[in-house]
């Protein structure tokens, strides 16, 4: 009688973020080292978006997961990646009122100027060596589109799109109603489309 | 509903916050409305591009994430030190110190006789001066040590003769035994339990 081989739940089943949480605070490391696997692209590149500077962007994602750690315990949220990206969110709304010069959010006067790009003000190491080529009109398209956006709109799109937050969660964050946001996101969506509607068009006709 | 009511459907059924019945509604106003229609199809477009630009901005860098590891073990481990003494050589270190700061303290004491190494006395007149010193404050059997030079001590010495209204002056630079009164007999508890030998190495 030949017997199949009970294949791994893992493969699966995926332990949800707040669980995770709760076996660290209990004393497993490597619980918290999974959350920081799962977040890391779309925690960082969030906070790229609203932060135009490398080393910068390394210390508030440093800076938030030193706070996710310090208050696990006090964790009562309903969800964990709410919470993790408003401490997100609110790191880099205290960083902008110290150092508003380096802040994308508050250059947009300074772009209207002429003074200088958003993508001027961009690190190099911005691009990774092998998409570097294929992405980077793409990149700079994206950036000086967000950077187009009033701050408010910006933060809301970058919510949404980057860290796929709910409506719900982005108005508590910004202390609005939901209709709001909602309102927020269409003006922002209606800037995004007309700015980016010509690297639409060339894509569509190389495709 | 209008287009921009719409829109924000289209925006709510994105996110997964729309109810059953904004979804009814908008799944027959996109039957009907080629711009909605485009709106949606647009934002899956938006939404594509903005995803598959991400992947090509950077990543946190390797020191950011040890950083952010060692806290996390440092949280439930608070009373880790990263220099802390082994328990048996803390407590080899802490028994010295208090037998330093014992013998330290016990050498210049006025307390019980000891078993100690020999006080040294730097004045001739120590010898002389101890017992009488003894025997006017009444000490019980002890051991003294005393420093200072020839002038100090017979300050000392005349002064407690004049408080214990004794008309006498002590010698000192004579170095010699004072004349007591008759009646200055020191008990012998007293002069046995001071170890002559010991005072007069210096003297």
């Amino acid at each position: 009688m030949h017997i199949e081989p009970v294949k791994e739940r893992s493969s699966t089943f995926e332990i949800s973020d707040e669980i995770l949480l709760g076996l660290y605070t209990k004393g497993d490391i490597k619980a918290l080292n999974e959350l920081i696997v799962r977040y890391k692209k779309p925690l960082y590149s969030f906070l790229w978006r609203l932060v135009a500077s490398g080393n910068e962007v390394d210390e508030l994602f440093q800076e938030t997961w030193l706070r996710v750690i310090q208050k696990s315990e006090s964790f009562e949220q309903y969800r964990f990646k709410g919470w993790i990206f408003k401490i997100a969110y609110n790191l880099v709304i205290d960083w902008s009122r110290t150092k508003r010069k380096n802040l994308s959010l508050d250059q947009t006067s300074e772009y209207a100027d002429g003074l200088q790009t958003l993508g001027d003000t961009l690190p190099a190491t911005g691009f990774s060596p092998d998409g570097q080529a294929a992405n980077a009109d793409l990149q700079i398209e994206i950036t000086q589109a967000l950077a187009s956006l009033p701050v408010e709109q910006r933060e809301v799109f970058v919510m949404r799109m980057e860290a796929d937050m709910s409506f719900k969660e982005i108005a508590e964050i910004q202390g609005i109603s939901i209709n709001t946001a909602l309102a927020r996101m269409q003006y922002a969506l209606t800037k995004m489309r007309k700015a980016l509607k010509p690297l639409h068009e060339n894509s569509e006709r190389t495709l | 509903m209008n287009c921009a009511d719409i829109e924000k459907l289209i925006l709510l059924q994105d996110s997964g916050e729309i109810s059953e019945d904004q979804e009814q509604e908008l799944i027959t106003h996109l039957n009907n409305c080629e711009i909605c229609c485009g709106n949606s199809s647009n934002l899956a477009s938006l939404r594509k591009t903005f995803t598959s630009e991400a992947r090509h901005l950077p990543e946190p860098s390797q020191k950011t994430f040890t950083i952010i590891r060692k806290a996390a073990k440092r949280h439930h481990n608070p009373k880790a030190r990263p220099f802390s003494i082994p328990w048996p050589l803390a407590l080899a270190l802490a028994t010295a110190a208090s037998l330093t700061l014992c013998l330290t303290t016990l050498r210049f004491s006025i307390g019980p006789s000891l078993n100690l190494p020999a006080p040294i006395v730097q004045n001739s007149h120590a010898i002389e001066i101890i017992p009488l010193i003894a025997y006017i404050t009444g000490t019980e059997p002890v051991q003294f040590t005393m420093e200072g030079d020839d002038a100090e001590l017979t300050v000392l010495a005349n002064e407690l003769l004049r408080l214990q209204d004794m008309a006498i002056e002590w010698p000192g630079d004579k170095m010699d035994t004072p004349t007591l009164p008759e009646d200055y007999q020191p008990t012998t508890l007293l002069w046995n339990n001071i170890p002559g030998p010991q005072f007069g190495r210096c003297g």
